[in-house]
């Protein structure tokens, strides 16, 4: 079968070309869908989630040059860090800063004995087994791990947690890479 | 040996000129070394493609674009070889953490690139002097390239480092954790930046008439410019890929809505690119080759962009905390410069003292009331003057009235202990109020 060269514009004009057209707008609507697919899980992810109180850190950990473990009292006794509990908060928080609102919050936490729910940043799967006690008593700087939370106003989450990102450390330092010790 | 690595950022401000400059040098570099690479080799396919099919005018389009993309020795020197040694000094003040690459790195880049420009320079005169060209003289290109893309791929391992702090202290143990599927992922992003604006470049630049017969002459530069338009159109369908990919490989601190509305932009506007070659006549005069050069070093401003927000981003803490640390560290340093000067010390002493005291005491304490700790009026006097007994105490702080919450021993570097004992004895000998 021939064509005119007339026919063969005709063709190229009215078939070829919205095709490519389509087919190429497609392609990119894909890319781009795809694109915020990957934005919609980083937000949902929630690296930095807003808490009951908003605590600063950058307080009482750069201002006060507060230890962590001042507050995290099991950090080196167990396998977590622990929230300290509201006596510690109230043992300042009765004489500074009382007028603000968010110590109003914890205050009225501490009266009514209710506990304040803080928001997970960091959460391992549970066929994870770790240890913040092992992992000071190796002599792990906090920030290691937790990044420089004293210049957080709001504390996000810094290392990824992944298995690589927990081979590669022990691997450096020279600590076991027996499967059983993290999956147990 | 001076490591340039332990230089640490003066100030914010300075961090952020740093930050910004680095940008603005790669916005210089690597479009540079992209013509190059890219043009050299498409220069060598032609040149292949020539050979095989017996056909001149790809020998000539080779020749051609050789010609334009390797610029003079001067011109190789600034935009190749000055940039890395830039991004060398800014890559120490920038990371922070010391030493993040070792000096090696940087030496292996600079003597790889400049044996690559070394070889394709050679290739190039070699490629001007006759159309047919001798089996040796393509393998010095070729050789040259892979040089060039080599020492782009080391860069771009070093450059995907800039996004994820987190790996600096393993990479001070081990050399090797320079390597990361991010560094990877940059490298291909770039390739394909590369070849898009090659591609342009060659729409843009190259089918230039010559004397001779015009049926020629218009199968000459069709051929170039169909060369051109595919080479431009194939890397705006994969640069968008590599983008995404860019974003799945990227650390997770280094992410915010910026960087994911910057990504969107860079996709659309390679589908804008992609448009504009698929819809634009080819034959006539005013072809695509401007809008298309323009568009690809729009995306890779926007990709750098991008870039400089991700680090930006991953190092959102430290810079925050280089707010916070100024003023203290400022009075500290000039109080133990001015500590030989007895008389300008006191002053001085006083006012760091003063700084110190309001940054990590004044939360607990006063010096007339109780707060949660005691009344420091009562409490200093005890000292009797005593600085190194105070200064004892606060180091490492002991429970003395039972009555009171204990304090927490603050860990204080020892000047600025130091600096607050003194002040405090003087304040309360002085009865000082608060």
């Amino acid at each position: 079968m021939t064509h005119s060269p007339a026919a063969e514009q005709r063709v190229e004009k009215t078939v070829r070309k919205p095709a490519i057209l389509l087919a190429v707008t497609a392609y990119f609507g894909v890319l781009l869908l795809a694109l915020a697919a990957l934005g919609i899980s980083w937000y949902r992810a929630g690296l930095a989630p807003d808490q009951p109180i908003a605590f600063p850190h950058t307080i009482h950990v750069s201002k006060l040059n507060l230890p962590c473990n001042f507050c995290h009292i099991f950090v080196d006794r167990s396998r977590h860090a622990g929230a300290p509990p509201l006596e510690k908060c109230m043992s300042c928080h009765t004489a500074i800063a009382t007028e603000r609102e968010e110590i109003r919050k914890l205050a009225r936490h501490y009266e009514e004995k209710r506990p304040v729910e803080w928001n997970r940043v960091y959460s391992l799967p549970e066929h994870v087994y770790f240890s913040h006690k092992r992992h000071v008593k190796a002599q792990v700087d906090c920030s290691e791990c937790h990044g420089k939370v004293g210049a957080m106003k709001k504390v996000r989450k810094v290392g990824s947690l992944k298995m690589g990102w927990c081979v590669s450390c022990h691997r450096v330092r020279g600590a076991s890479l027996d499967c059983a010790t993290c999956h147990k | 040996m001076v490591s340039l690595g332990n230089l640490q950022p003066l100030s914010p401000q300075f961090y952020l000129l740093l930050r910004h400059g680095l940008f603005l040098v790669l916005f210089l570099h690597l479009p540079f070394l992209g013509l190059l690479i890219g043009g050299s080799a498409v220069s060598l396919l032609l040149n292949f493609l020539g050979k095989e099919k017996r056909d001149p005018s790809y020998l000539r389009f080779s020749q051609e674009l050789m010609g334009t993309v390797l610029m003079s020795k001067s011109a190789l020197f600034m935009f190749g070889l000055v940039p890395p040694l830039l991004v060398w000094f800014i890559y120490a003040r920038v990371l922070f953490d010391a030493s993040p690459l070792p000096w090696q790195f940087w030496v292996v880049i600079l003597a790889v690139l400049l044996s690559g420009f070394a070889l394709l320079s050679s290739y190039r005169s070699a490629r001007g002097r006759a159309l047919d060209l001798s089996p040796m003289s393509a393998a010095t290109g070729a050789a040259g390239l892979l040089a060039v893309i080599l020492a782009v791929f080391l860069f771009s391992a070093g450059y995907g480092i800039l996004f994820n702090p987190g790996k600096l202290p393993l990479l001070q143990k081990q050399v090797r954790f320079f390597l990361s599927w991010h560094g990877v992922v940059k490298f291909l992003l770039f390739l394909a930046f590369f070849f898009g604006m090659t591609g342009g470049a060659i729409l843009l630049l190259c089918g230039r008439p010559a004397e001779g017969d015009e049926g020629a002459e218009a199968a000459y530069r069709e051929l170039v410019q169909r060369f051109g338009a595919n080479l431009a159109i194939l890397a705006t369908l994969v640069l968008p890929v590599f983008l995404l990919l860019d974003l799945v490989t990227l650390p997770d601190i280094a992410l915010s809505a910026e960087v994911f509305v910057s990504s969107a932009v860079v996709v659309l506007l390679s589908l804008a690119a992609c448009l504009t070659l698929f819809l634009s006549d080819r034959k006539g005069e005013g072809g695509p080759g401007a809008r298309v050069a323009f568009l690809f070093v729009l995306i890779f401003l926007v990709i750098l962009l991008r870039d400089d927000a991700a680090v930006g981003n991953a190092y959102q803490d430290q810079i925050a905390f280089l707010h916070m640390q100024a003023p203290v560290a400022e009075l500290v340093h000039a109080d133990e410069k001015h500590r030989e000067k007895p008389a300008a010390a006191d002053r001085v002493a006083g006012d760091a003292g003063k700084v110190v005291f309001e940054k990590s005491c004044a939360g607990c304490h006063r010096f007339d009331i109780r707060v949660v700790g005691p009344p420091l009026n009562e409490v200093v006097p005890k000292y009797a003057g005593d600085a190194e007994k105070l200064k004892g105490f606060i180091r490492n702080p002991v429970k003395v009235n039972p009555d009171l919450p204990s304090m927490p021993r603050l860990g204080l570097p020892e000047e600025e202990i130091d600096a607050v004992a003194r002040y405090l004895i003087e304040k309360a000998k002085a009865g000082g109020s608060p």
